[in-house]
């Protein structure tokens, strides 16, 4: 940068703040003399913010090369011993140094006056995708785009006002294309809000960078040349933006903040579902693999994992015959990550069975073949429609279940003959404010038989299924005359089971198994034989065999808190430990039991001393995955070797 | 005498009219190159590639022995410039431009800058805008000779000037100029001017130099040949360097470079009844190569 052509551009174009400010002191005088006017100081700052001083940034950025097209003076600056890109430089620069100067007086200036500050700061303008920005920030972003865009041109053109209506209709356009870029392609995700600046940013960059080579290299004498000079840069610069915004949202997207982790165990592998794409991590070879990575994953989606394959849902834009359908899709891939698919899309407009349905609740059969879902169609709220498909995609049924009275269902799996789902089914809520009836069903996918089993099971999502499919577990409150003073919290899905039985899936004959105090959780051992439980408000753990028909062992734990489940439980060392997530003092641990319930140590949890809530643990082969669902976290655990590892 | 400036196969077009063709030329320190040529022939759009104001579409430039790039800057502080019609930012003092120009230059010359404007009756204090067309030039003239340049290229700036301003400019600032060791490449329509302080001749005309050579050797080279016949007057032969041929009923007149015996002895066949020859005016050479016909073939020294 030259000193003295820059101390020249000041000197030309000192006008224009200078018009700038004396505008400041006659709004100061008006905001105060209308202070009293809420709604007159409201536009009168808003069109200060992002319509004066934006103006005042095009108004500059025009003015750049104005008197050398003016004067004719450009043949005489070119002729001079300084590269073109200094003097580029230097004029931008100096015009950028006078609308920082100008802005920065218009901050300190609206920051001190009283009812201006005020709406300054409380006044945010929302972005459909919820976000929020300042006015300072906006006004900052319009001012810097049309100066540089202003800027930029005004090297072509001879006539300012010319300039500044460019400037503004290409401003204007660039904003809808970024407006279209975050409605068809992001959604308006507000994990990608960020790439409004950044792409803002990058359009003043390609225009910059087009006017400054365009400037250097083309011969200016010739105003086509000129124009065709720049054309021809500002496609290749833009281009280059545009593979930059899209490797930013492809690597966004790997990095994306994470809000949700869905996860589904099957075997020694768990699939984790979230913002960053679908990862399948192998307990085995204690490899974390990506296996799609479509940013929209984790965005209205489930997950399912099961013979040998995963199923995820997440929302897509088509784009057909001119008519835009927002609608879930359905993909399966197998386990080793091959044939990824897309198997089913559901659809806004009426073209479908689906259309305008909301499905959720993905369950994959044992042998990966078919897959059951629900769908809740539009302004259905709690009604649900029992679906099922082909892994491959094809025979999409839907069920016409014929239960009486029927509010709700959640499927809860399917059974080891891969014919039958299990449901949770609630009735609709009765008139009379008696209690809303809730049982479990068994469902025939071929003959669209039910059976009703287990009425007001509690904790079908904290035992349920066994692994093979062929038991089902559920805990129930005794009658009231055999009910022991209750002990610690509820189940964290309510109640207070003070009985566990199982169901055989075949005959639904019910065995109770274990009596005791406020059940908070049980688990099946991996191959179905054992179950291990909390008791007594989390305070008792226990080992009961399905074969021995008996407990096996039982160990006291401790205190628990009174109003909120402090422990999670699963099975670990393939079945041959107990793990446990367990508050000690103010920490999470996690404690592993040998199957005696003999503890082999305590094992801290990172972080575990700023978790509010108690983490999830799941046992994978002779790993445990540890889930702060609270922060998203996810860690895994060798307890051979005492390691650690974040996975997200 | 070692080159400062040499120029190899120029050409430039705009569009898809040729303005510079083939343009090749050489210039010395310490001599005033005349450079003539009709209008729109390429003059300014030379000098400007000169200066890397504009690119050119092929050839060379080599200043001092190095090849000139288009955004190269470092050499033009040697290089001085005074345009056809002289654009400055109207709204500076004559004093805070030449400041201002000042600044590019190592080698600005600020005592000569300040006697230049005394002695050419500028006003430091008086506004660009304010100055008539002949200020302009003269302000133009101060800033151009102040950076001491090597080379000083002029395009056309003195039709401006009064009289006796142009002639101090041409006698007292150009000349003193060469006799410093400046290049001066003066490119003017006042042809007769170059008579007192060119010491070279180059003339362009379709996109080439068609002549490249001293001053003195051209004035006394062209002739002007008049001849009478009894009775019709015959076709003129072909006489290498005829520049210029009139014939009308029983006379010829012909302008021809360079005269020599052979020419001489070629015309005296043609059995005149009467010849005359006389020497030319430059302005009048300058008319028998541009004056009309198609371009000629380079006359070089």
């Amino acid at each position: 940068m030259n000193g003295q052509l820059i101390l020249r551009e000041w000197k030309e174009k000192f006008e224009i703040p200078l018009f700038a400010l004396a505008f400041l002191l006659i709004f100061v005088v008006a905001a105060l003399a209308l202070a009293e006017q809420g709604d007159v100081l409201d536009i009168l700052t808003g069109s200060i913010l992002l319509v004066f001083l934006p103006m005042t940034a095009v108004l500059l950025g025009a003015s750049a090369f104005i008197v050398e097209f003016k004067d004719g003076a450009w043949a005489y600056l070119f002729s001079r011993p300084v590269k073109k890109a200094v003097i580029w430089f230097s004029k931008f620069a100096a015009l950028l140094m006078l609308l920082a100067g100008t802005l920065f007086v218009y901050y300190l200036v609206l920051s001190r006056v009283p009812g201006v500050r005020e709406r300054i700061v409380e006044f945010r303008i929302p972005l459909v995708s919820g976000e929020t920005f300042s006015l300072w920030g906006v006004c900052l972003t319009l001012s810097l785009s049309l100066f540089v865009i202003a800027f930029s041109l005004s090297c072509f053109s001879d006539k300012q006002i010319q300039d500044i209506f460019l400037s503004i209709l290409v401003f204007a356009g660039f904003g809808l294309a970024f407006a279209s870029v975050m409605k068809e392609i992001l959604y308006w995700n507000p994990d990608f809000t960020f790439l409004i600046p950044v792409m803002w940013a990058l359009v003043a960059i390609s225009v910059g960078a087009s006017s400054l080579v365009a400037f250097g290299r083309t011969d200016f004498s010739q105003p086509g040349a000129k124009i065709v000079g720049f054309l021809k840069s500002i496609v290749l610069f833009l281009a280059m933006s545009a593979v930059v915004v899209w490797a930013a949202i492809g690597i966004g997207a790997r990095f994306r903040r994470i809000t949700h982790i869905g996860l589904e165990t099957s075997g020694r592998n768990a699939y984790i579902y979230l913002s960053r794409g679908l990862y399948r991590f192998d307990s085995e070879r204690d490899s974390l693999k990506r296996l799609d990575g479509a940013p929209w994953l984790g965005w209205g989606g489930d997950i399912s994992a099961g013979g040998g394959k995963v199923v995820w849902s997440h929302y897509s834009l088509v784009k057909k015959n001119g008519v835009r359908d927002e609608a879930q899709e359905l993909w399966i891939i197998d386990e080793d990550g091959r044939n990824k698919r897309s198997i089913f899309r559901s659809s806004e407009v009426p073209i479908g069975p689906l259309s305008g349905h909301y499905l959720f609740n993905y369950c994959l059969s044992r042998d990966g073949r078919r897959i059951v879902f629900l769908s809740q169609p539009p302004g259905g709220q709690d009604s649900r429609i029992l679906w099922s498909l082909n892994s491959d995609g094809s025979g999409l049924k839907n069920y016409n279940i014929g239960i009486p009275n029927l509010g709700s269902m959640y499927c809860l799996g399917w059974t080891a003959d891969n014919k039958h789902v299990i449901l949770n089914v609630w009735e609709k809520p009765p008139k009379d404010k008696s209690p809303q009836r809730r049982w479990l069903c068994k469902y025939s996918l071929e003959s669209d038989a039910w059976q009703e089993f287990g009425e007001n099971a509690w904790m079908s999502y904290l035992f349920g299924l066994s692994p093979k499919g062929d038991k089902f577990g559920a805990g129930f409150p005794l009658p009231a005359a055999q009910l022991p003073p209750p002990q610690g919290p509820s189940s964290p899905y309510g109640g207070r089971p003070e009985l566990l039985s199982v169901y055989d899936l075949e005959t639904l004959a019910r065995t109770d198994i274990i009596q005791s105090s406020s059940f908070t959780i049980a688990r099946w051992d991996p191959s179905g034989a054992k179950i291990a439980y909390l008791s007594n408000g989390g305070t008792r753990l226990g080992i009961y065999s399905i074969a021995e028909g008996k407990i096996l062992s039982e160990t006291a734990l401790g205190p628990a808190l009174k109003y909120f489940v402090d422990k999670s439980l699963t099975w670990a060392a393939d079945g041959q430990k107990v793990a446990l997530s367990d508050l000690e003092g103010s920490r999470y641990i996690l404690r592993i039991f040998s199957e005696n319930l003999k503890q082999d140590k305590i094992y801290p949890i990172p972080r575990g001393e700023t978790l509010k809530t108690c983490p999830d643990v799941y046992g994978l082969g002779r790993k445990v995955l540890v889930l702060d669902f609270q922060s998203d976290r996810l860690w895994v655990f060798d307890p051979a070797k005492e390691k650690w590892r974040k996975l997200f | 005498m070692s080159e400062l400036l040499k120029v190899r196969g120029l050409g430039k077009s705009f569009g898809r009219k040729r303005v510079l063709e083939d343009v090749s030329f050489a210039l010395e320190p310490g001599r005033v190159y005349g450079f003539l040529g009709r209008n729109g022939e390429g003059k300014t759009t030379l000098a400007r590639i000169l200066l890397g104001v504009i690119p050119a579409d092929r050839g060379e430039v080599v200043f001092k022995g190095e090849p000139i790039r288009f955004k190269a800057a470092a050499y033009k502080r040697e290089i001085g410039y005074i345009p056809e019609d002289s654009f400055f930012y109207g709204w500076m003092k004559v004093r805070e431009f030449l400041r201002f120009n000042g600044s590019f230059y190592p080698k600005w010359d600020a005592d000569r800058v300040r006697v230049l404007c005394s002695n050419l009756g500028l006003d430091p204090k008086a506004r660009i805008r304010t100055l008539s067309r002949g200020e302009k030039l003269k302000l133009g003239l101060v800033a151009a000779v102040g950076a001491a340049p090597d080379l000083l290229i002029l395009d056309d700036p003195t039709s401006g000037l009064d009289v006796p301003t142009r002639h101090d400019f041409l006698r007292g600032v150009i000349r003193d100029l060469a006799d410093r060791g400046t290049a001066v490449l003066f490119a003017t329509h006042m042809v007769h001017e170059l008579e007192r302080v060119a010491d070279h001749l180059l003339i362009l005309q379709g996109g080439r130099i068609i002549l490249d050579r001293r001053f003195d050797e051209v004035k006394a080279s062209a002739r002007r040949v008049r001849l009478w016949f009894d009775g019709g007057a015959p076709e003129w032969p072909r006489i290498e360097g005829t520049l210029f041929v009139e014939s009308e009923a029983g006379r010829i007149e012909a302008v021809v470079y360079p005269w020599n015996g052979a020419v001489e002895d070629g015309i005296k066949g043609l059995a005149p009844t009467r010849m005359e020859v006389e020497t030319l005016s430059l302005e009048e050479i300058f008319v028998g190569f541009v004056g009309s016909g198609p371009a000629r073939p380079v006359a070089r020294s």
